[in-house]
């Protein structure tokens, strides 16, 4: 059905867009460890109202408008001193998660971030699943690393029998794959865990970490009902997370 | 940095607007309502279902060609009042307001009712008056706190109603004993058109779609979709609802009845478990209808406070859970006062339910009437999605009309009066509180407007030329809240100037310029802008000492509606702002202000306003045809902090045996102040003598806070030349800037495109 190819809706590779969302009806600042990693991207701030159903978003946007403004000013002007671009969006809404999906997917962001309480950067980490959404997990990582000197944990869980070293395989892929973007092999830790309970296998690794980067998948029947891996990490921690979008993925999508 | 304006979300998708509008409609009027039906019409009130349900299906048709045109918040009080203006906009938001109190408080009682008929030992209208007070006071109490939209629990527990709905519908089929049906008229046709406006009330759930229209996904298909398939779905569900609880239960025992459903199912049901189910769902329907009702009742208040027919502060939202609680509590309030009522008032479920009704088929009467002046005046903003096709317009809204209309009339006599005091409410609510604060023009203003223009001489009084020689009119059309306030002082100034002879009248005016509405909510967006800058323009101008009005318009070029309102206006001026550049395409000021600078029928100024202070204003006295006018503006804009204006003439240096350049100077900045009748005492002289005309001028001019600047007549060709001295102040200068040109009225001769076009002066 498509007429047009996707080539040309895909941004030019070498700038990543990070979306961060922020409710604009509470007070928010980023923390300045995380604006260091932001550096080279492109910062899409998302200051979105939460409506709750009683209410018209046309009438908090009546009253709060002004309000909300001068707030989201506020954050891209934290913002713009640091990253390589910043746009903001202000948005009313009932509903957060459709409002963070449209804006990800009008602004083609590559990653979401959920914003935490962070002092200093020193450990980022990142594991990964499987093969899928790999190529966009690393090319965050390096545009996150490059201006810093933070170190990297790139953590895999395998079943307790991965007799054919799948997961080193993997694991030295990334290293590979990450060395090659620029950043010094000394900086690159790699983890390899055995055990059944992925998310606290995630919350326990590295020993400590600062920052998650963590892909996004696509929910299965299962995750429908059970949760996803990243919305249970995103609430057991309090660390900044970059949710990476699948976006090799979207294509299978509607429009 | 893009600083653009918040965006609205769009969350509602046809899941959530079928269970706001299904879920009201099959609601607690199934559980309720048979018993007044039966007791009504007999089995024939499947009859009544259906008559209703036609009514409200072209209520539904004609609704949705508005709502897809203008999907805001509001629902048929929003297009009434767009369409109609102010007193019937006050009307239906009266009535659309009392109506879903009035059936908020019915389906509490049916509530009280399904909670206390199955259990023995509660009896009494106390406790259901009781219950019905407490089930109400539990939804104002959890909507006051908010809740998110994403609550599943909602969905869930209306599924499990409508599945209880169905397997009652399924197993009566089988207990339905023919014998029960023989009679089935029993009350005749108007037994059974009286019947149809007791269960109209069903047919609200519709309207409670239209009036988050803002909020639904994909307005163009979803709204038209979601309202006539629930009210299709739910026409058909009720008539075999009727049939089978009259077939299975006899209506004369069903309509004594206050919990129907209940007695059916204990038949066909399987006894207590069916009466357990029928009751269970009785009570989430009752507490689900009525969660809607209020919700829907404070999108139609919001409404009205943003079209200033109530009070803003009923509209204000809590700090912490951002629910307009205000709102809320009074509608919960006057239900709570209502289902109260029930103690004396021993009909009260019917009485309830009847003035419910009549409040919507009014309502519905003129949402018709609305499409037809829609249709009528067509105004650029109407561009629906949705339209009804040619088979059915004008067809849907006069039948629909006319339905109304006889169902009204078949209605108990108490139920009439209570509806039409509803209805006075909203009139003199309009009159008294209103009128002076709504400045909404109803499409059908304009229409009679320009009925009464092209009548001019058959209505006396009604001349221009009359008004004309009272009051010195300028037109000041409004966009950007910064320069808004610069604006209107200098035209306050102008203005006031000729208060000796004419009084001083200022119209503000704002253009939405109309355009395809996207997936956000543009259209609510730039209501909401152009009445904050005319509501900022009674502000600003309070204490400024002339007659303010203020117009709001919607059309397709902006230029030629400024030029229409001041033909209308048989204004005297126009000034409008300017942002000090001018156009590089085919334009020269650009698309508006070029048709406003060769289209005025009057004097018009193009203002770039930067500076907070008027200061002293000084004005370019050369030779060009409008230098008397920039003069003229000069002293008029002096008086703000009067100050003297400073005239400004540049000559060359004179060649041997000519006159003194000085003096020549002097003689030509006289002359232009004789052109426009100034005093000697009203100016100050400034002569400069130089050979580079504009860079003399350019340096002559630093300092001065506003700088006004005459334009004179080039041709086409030299259009590059044409403004460029003002654009030129403009950048050196941190003052406002002033481009004038006079009009027909005192002579000079406004540019026509192609032949002519202005230039400033080179003084």
């Amino acid at each position: 059905m498509r007429l047009v190819p996707k080539i040309c809706y895909v941004p030019h590779t070498d700038r990543i867009t990070v979306l961060i969302p922020v409710d604009i009806s509470d007070s928010y600042s980023i923390p300045a460890a995380v604006l260091k990693l932001l550096s080279s991207a492109h910062v899409v701030v998302l200051g979105y109202y939460p409506v709750p159903s009683q209410t018209a978003p046309a009438q908090i946007k009546h009253q709060h408008e002004t309000d909300a403004e001068r707030k989201l000013e506020a954050v891209a002007n934290q913002l713009s001193g640091h990253a390589e671009r910043v746009t903001d969006v202000l948005v009313f809404t009932h509903d957060r998660d459709e409002t963070i999906d449209r804006i990800a997917n009008t602004h083609e962001a590559d990653a979401v971030l959920t914003p935490g309480e962070v002092g200093s950067v020193d450990n980022v980490l990142v594991p990964l699943r499987g093969g899928s959404n790999v190529e966009n997990i690393l090319s965050l990582v390096k545009t996150l690393l490059e201006p810093t000197d933070s170190r990297v944990t790139l953590f895999h869980s395998v079943d307790e029998d991965d007799a054919e070293g799948h997961g080193e395989d993997l694991l030295e892929e990334a290293v590979e794959h990450i060395i090659k973007g620029g950043i010094n092999r000394s900086r690159v830790d790699v983890q390899l865990s055995t055990g059944d309970d992925t998310v606290s296998d995630i919350l326990t690794a590295g020993g400590g970490y600062d920052v998650l980067v963590i892909g996004e998948t696509k929910p299965s029947l299962r995750d429908r009902i059970l949760g996803r891996v990243p919305s249970k990490v995103l609430t057991d921690t309090s660390e900044p997370v970059f949710v990476v979008r699948d976006t090799e993925g979207t294509d299978e999508e509607e429009e | 940095m893009t600083a653009d304006t918040g965006q609205l979300e769009r969350n509602l998708g046809f899941l959530e607007a079928m269970t706001l509008g299904g879920g009201t409609m099959i609601g607690a009027g199934i559980f309720i309502l048979p018993g007044l039906a039966a007791e009504g019409a007999g089995p024939a009130s499947s009859v009544s279902f259906l008559i209703a349900g036609f009514v409200a299906l072209l209520a539904a048709l004609s609704l949705a060609e508005l709502a897809t045109g203008m999907p805001v918040a509001g629902g048929s009080y929003h297009y009434v009042n767009r369409a109609l203006g102010g007193v019937f906009g006050s009307i239906v938001g009266w009535g659309m307001w009392t109506g879903l109190m009035f059936a908020s408080a019915f389906y509490m009682i049916g509530f009280g009712q399904y909670i206390v008929g199955p259990l023995p030992f509660l009896d009494g209208r106390a406790l259901i008056v009781l219950l019905g007070v407490l089930g109400l006071f539990l939804i104002v109490g959890i909507n006051y706190y908010g809740t998110d939209e994403s609550s599943g629990a909602q969905n869930v527990m209306i599924g499990v109603e409508l599945i209880i709905v169905l397997v009652y519908v399924a197993l009566g089929v089988f207990f339905v004993d023919p014998a029960n049906l023989k009679e089935f008229a029993p009350t005749g046709p108007t037994g059974i058109v009286a019947t149809t406006g007791t269960v109209f009330v069903t047919y609200l759930g519709f309207e409670i779609i239209a009036t988050v229209a803002g909020e639904i996904e994909r307005p163009g298909k979803l709204i038209p979709l979601t309202m006539v398939l629930s009210v299709v779905s739910v026409t058909l569900l009720y008539v075999v609802i009727m049939i089978v609880s009259t077939g299975v239960v006899p209506y004369q025992e069903l309509g004594g009845s206050l919990v129907p459903v209940s007695d059916v199912a204990s038949i066909s049901m399987f006894g207590g478990i069916g009466v357990a189910a029928v009751t269970f769902a009785a009570a989430v329907a009752a507490i689900s209808s009525s969660n809607s009702s209020i919700l829907a009742a404070s999108r139609v208040i919001f409404a009205m406070g943003r079209d200033s027919l109530m009070s803003e502060r009923l509209n204000v939202t809590h700090d912490r859970f951002n629910t307009p609680h205000r709102a809320i509590i009074t509608t919960g309030a006057v239900t709570g006062g209502l289902i109260l009522l029930g103690l004396q008032v021993g009909e009260i479920v019917a009485l309830l339910a009847q003035v419910a009704s009549f409040s919507f088929l009014v309502t519905y009467a003129l949402v018709h009437v609305a499409v037809v002046v829609f249709r009528g005046a067509d105004p650029d903003e109407y561009d629906p999605e949705f339209k009804l096709p040619r088979l059915m317009y004008p067809t849907v809204p006069i039948l629909g009309i006319v339905t109304a209309v006889v169902v009204v009339s078949q209605m108990r006599a108490p139920v009439i009066v209570v509806g039409f005091g509803v209805i006075v409410l909203g009139v003199v609510w309009y009159a008294v509180y209103a009128r002076d604060r709504a400045f909404e023009e109803g499409v059908a203003d304009e229409a009679v407007e320009g009925l009464l223009d092209e009548l001019p001489d058959f209505l006396p009084g009604s001349t221009p030329t009359e008004t004309a020689e009272e009051t010195y009119t300028i037109v000041v059309p409004v966009a950007n809240p910064e320069t808004q306030h610069g604006l209107l002082r200098l035209a306050a100034a102008s203005a006031r100037a000729h208060a000796d002879e004419e009084s001083p009248e200022l119209v503000a005016m704002n253009v939405i310029e109309a355009e395809e509405t996207s997936r956000r909510n543009v259209e609510s967006d730039r209501i909401d802008h152009q009445h904050a800058l005319l509501e900022n323009v009674h502000e600003i101008t309070d204490g400024m000492d002339v007659d303010v009005r203020t117009r709001s318009l919607v059309e397709p070029e902006i230029g030629e509606a400024i030029v229409r309102v001041a033909g209308e206006e048989d204004a005297d001026q126009v000034l409008t702002g300017w942002n000090g550049t001018l156009a590089r395409d085919d334009y020269v000021f650009g698309k508006t202000l070029d048709t406003v600078l060769s289209e005025a029928p009057c004097d018009a100024s193009l203002a770039e306003i930067r500076s907070d202070t008027v200061g002293r204003p000084v004005a370019l006295a050369g030779p060009g045809p409008h230098s008397p006018k920039a003069t003229q503006r000069a002293v008029e804009f002096a008086t703000v902090q009067e100050t003297t204006p400073v005239l400004l003439n540049v000559q060359p240096p004179a060649p041997d045996g000519e006159s003194d350049p000085v003096r020549r100077g002097h003689e030509a900045v006289a002359w232009v102040a004789d052109r426009a009748g100034i005093d000697r005492e009203e100016y100050e002289v400034k002569v400069v003598v130089d050979e580079d005309t504009e860079s003399a001028i350019l340096d002559a001019v630093d300092g001065f806070e506003t700088i006004c600047v005459g334009l004179s007549e080039k041709s086409d060709r030299s259009r590059i030349l044409f403004g460029s001295i003002a654009e030129r102040i403009s950048r050196r200068e941190t003052g406002n800037v002033v481009v004038v040109r006079g009009g027909e009225k005192e002579g000079g001769v406004p540019n026509t495109p192609g032949e002519t076009v202005a230039r400033q002066d080179n003084a």
